[in-house]
This record gives C-alpha cells, structure tokens and sequence, in this order.
C-alpha cells in the first residue's frame, strides 16, 4: 500500500539525523551585498555629473550670452571635474579589501565613506566659489553700472553690481544642500544599516558564538 | 548570541528551524545560510517574544518570515557570495539529499508548491492544529482546513505525475 504524506514525513524523521549546520562567518552576504548597493547608488551619482555637465552648457547656449559656447564650457567643467573625481573614490570604495572579516571590512567602508562625504564638502566649499569667481568678475566688468534684477531680468533687485558676488557664497550653500540632500535620500539609509549591522556584530563578540 | 542563548533557544527548536530552511532552500550552502539568518532573527527579536503565544509557535512564524523574505532576495545575494565551500554542484545536491528516499521526494514536491503552500504543508505535517497554522499564517481556521486538503491532493499528484 502506498504510504501516506504523513507517514513519509514521520518516518522519514525517524530515520533522519537532523544535523545542526555549523554556524559560518557571519554577515558575508549581507556585508558584501550592502557595499554593493552602496557602490552601485553612488556610480550612479557620480554618472549623473555628466548630463547635468551638458545641462549647464546648453543652458548657457539658451541664455545666449555674450561667448556662451565659452562660459558654458567653464560652467561645465567642474562637473566634469567632479565626476572624475566620483569615479576615484567609487573606485577607491571598490578596492577596499575583505579581509575575510566583515566587521573589519564594514568599519574601513564606513570610514572610507565619512572620509569621502567630508572631502567632498570641502570640495564644494573651496571649488564652487573658485569654479564661480571668474564668471562673476567677467559679469561684474560688463555690466558695471547695472543694478543685480537688471542682470538677471528681475524686479525688485535693486543692488549694486558689486552685490553680485555675495552671490558667491549663496550659491556655494546651495550647492552644499544639494550635495546633502543626495546623501540622505541615496546613502544615508545604507551607511545606517552598515552601523547598525556593525553594532550588532560587536555585540555578538562580546558574547561569543556557539 | 551568547552559548545559553543558543542552548535555551536554538538546540530546542533547531528540527523546526531545520525542517523549514530545509522545505524554502535549494542548496546545502542555502540551507545553511537561511539556518544561520534564522537563529540571528531570532537572537535579535529575543525582547519581543512575550509569551502570548506558544514560544514553537513564535518560532515557526518567525523561521517562516525569514525564509520568505530571503527567498524574495536571492537573486539580489546571488553573484555576490563569497566564502562558498567551492563544493561541486552535484556533491551540494547531495549533500541535501536525506537518508530516506520517500522523505526526499516529498520534500522535493513540497518544494514545488508556492511559498505559502509550503509553509501550510509543513505546519501541517509538524502536527500542528488547524488553529495554531491559522495563527502563524494569518488566515481563518476553516480556510486552512479547506487548503491543507487541495494541498495534499496537489502534493500527491506533484508525488505521482513526477515519479521522481
């Protein structure tokens, strides 16, 4: 007779010896997959310096500026710039080594991003007002005697040209705000489960694993 | 996870944490890692357990969710493992396969069964009442009467039609 669903699996047990599998080094998958998908946002990111680069040429092309092929080409160069800069650090994120240990791997990844989120700010904070001077000299010696609206087409800007480069450091903020924003709404939630899961290994050190 | 964790809260429960990673993985590394996700889920849900319900039946839905939601990221962890035992594929089929060959084959036919089915199956199977699978899965007591039997006819016919 043909034994039953049941029997098989209760027989079967019977027979079998349930062997516990051994406990493997923890967090290989969940460690490497996470740097991963770090890696991957911010290749990405760093991609997206090259349509905006464009974006900031043409734009300048649309304004029809005096030279716009040239200061549209200034303009975009510190997204190029900074994109070859992204593609370093991607890189550099890349190379960190496993080790064969997690732990260690995640706290280098995680240092290695602090390091790259505080040089990038620094970045932002010396290279926009430099990449941004000489466009705001060049506009301040060709529109002397205009007030900032006339510039800009805008009413109600009634300031002196040289108000423009208090421009400067306005725009450098920006900047910095999106550069911050980027990170909290791409990166942040990852760094935070690398912490977490960091948090959570040193704990399972302190009582060691079976 | 300190060693009295582990001997109050895994050892007593390991052939239920088995018998699941075994039903929702399809190799011996597989298997493994779902075992080892399952005792760390349960080492760090450890506060959360109160005691309203049966601390087995606590396991089991907690040994199910986390099979289902590893099975939903395989693909994301495949190409990225690393550390593998470099076993051949075969030599980690077999090192799945059980002593009793029945046992084999039903597992495989269980394993052709949604996610769900086999979850129903496998509560089923572990003798539990219609009432603490209707808990553990979140459905109705009547309805899971109803669906262990169509399972049961679909497992014998998966049984019969494959002959594996």
């Amino acid at each position: 007779m043909e034994k039953s669903i049941e029997q098989i699996w209760r027989n079967g047990f019977l027979n079998e010896d349930l062997v516990i599998p051994k406990i493997k080094s923890l967090y290989n998958q969940k460690s490497i997959s996470l740097v991963e998908s770090i890696i991957n946002k911010f290749k990405k990111e760093v991609l997206l310096l090259i349509p905006l680069g464009i974006l900031i040429f043409i734009f300048n092309i649309i304004l029809d500026n005096d030279n716009a092929i040239f200061w549209g080409f200034i303009s975009a160069i510190p997204c190029f710039f900074w994109f070859l800069i992204g593609k370093k650090q991607v890189k550099s994120i890349k190379e960190i080594d496993y080790k064969s240990n997690s732990h260690d791997y995640l706290v280098s990844i995680r240092e290695k991003i602090n390091q790259i989120r505080s040089f990038n700010k620094r970045l932002i904070i010396t290279s926009v007002p430099l990449g941004s001077l000489p466009m705001f000299i060049y506009t301040y010696f060709n529109q002397q005697g205009k007030t900032v609206g006339e510039i800009f087409g805008v009413d109600g800007l009634n300031y002196p040209t040289i108000a423009l480069f208090l421009l400067i450091p306005i725009f450098t903020m920006i900047v910095v705000l999106i550069a911050e924003f980027l990170f909290n709404n791409n990166t942040k939630s990852k760094t935070l489960e690398i912490d977490s899961l960091i948090k959570e290994m040193e704990e399972l050190t302190k009582n060691p694993l079976k | 996870m300190s060693n009295d964790f582990y001997t109050t809260s895994i050892l007593p429960y390991s052939s239920i944490i088995i018998k699941i990673c075994r039903a929702y993985s399809n190799s011996q590394e597989d298997f493994e890692d779902y075992f080892q996700e399952v005792c760390l889920q349960i080492w760090r849900s450890r506060n959360n357990f109160k005691g309203n319900s049966k601390k087995t039946t606590w396991i089991y839905r907690l040994s199910l969710n986390v099979c289902l939601t590893l099975l939903k990221k395989e693909v994301k962890y495949k190409g990225v493992h690393i550390n593998s035992d470099n076993l051949p594929e075969q030599l980690i089929q077999d090192r799945q396969k059980f002593l009793d060959k029945d046992l084999t084959k039903l597992y495989d036919g269980i394993k052709q069964l949604s996610e769900i089915d086999r979850a129903i199956i496998m509560l089923y199977l572990e003798e539990l009442s219609y009432k603490e699978i209707a808990k553990i899965i979140g459905s109705n007591t009547n309805n899971i009467g109803v669906k262990v039997n169509r399972i049961k006819n679909r497992l014998k016919r998966i049984l019969t039609e494959n002959k594996f």
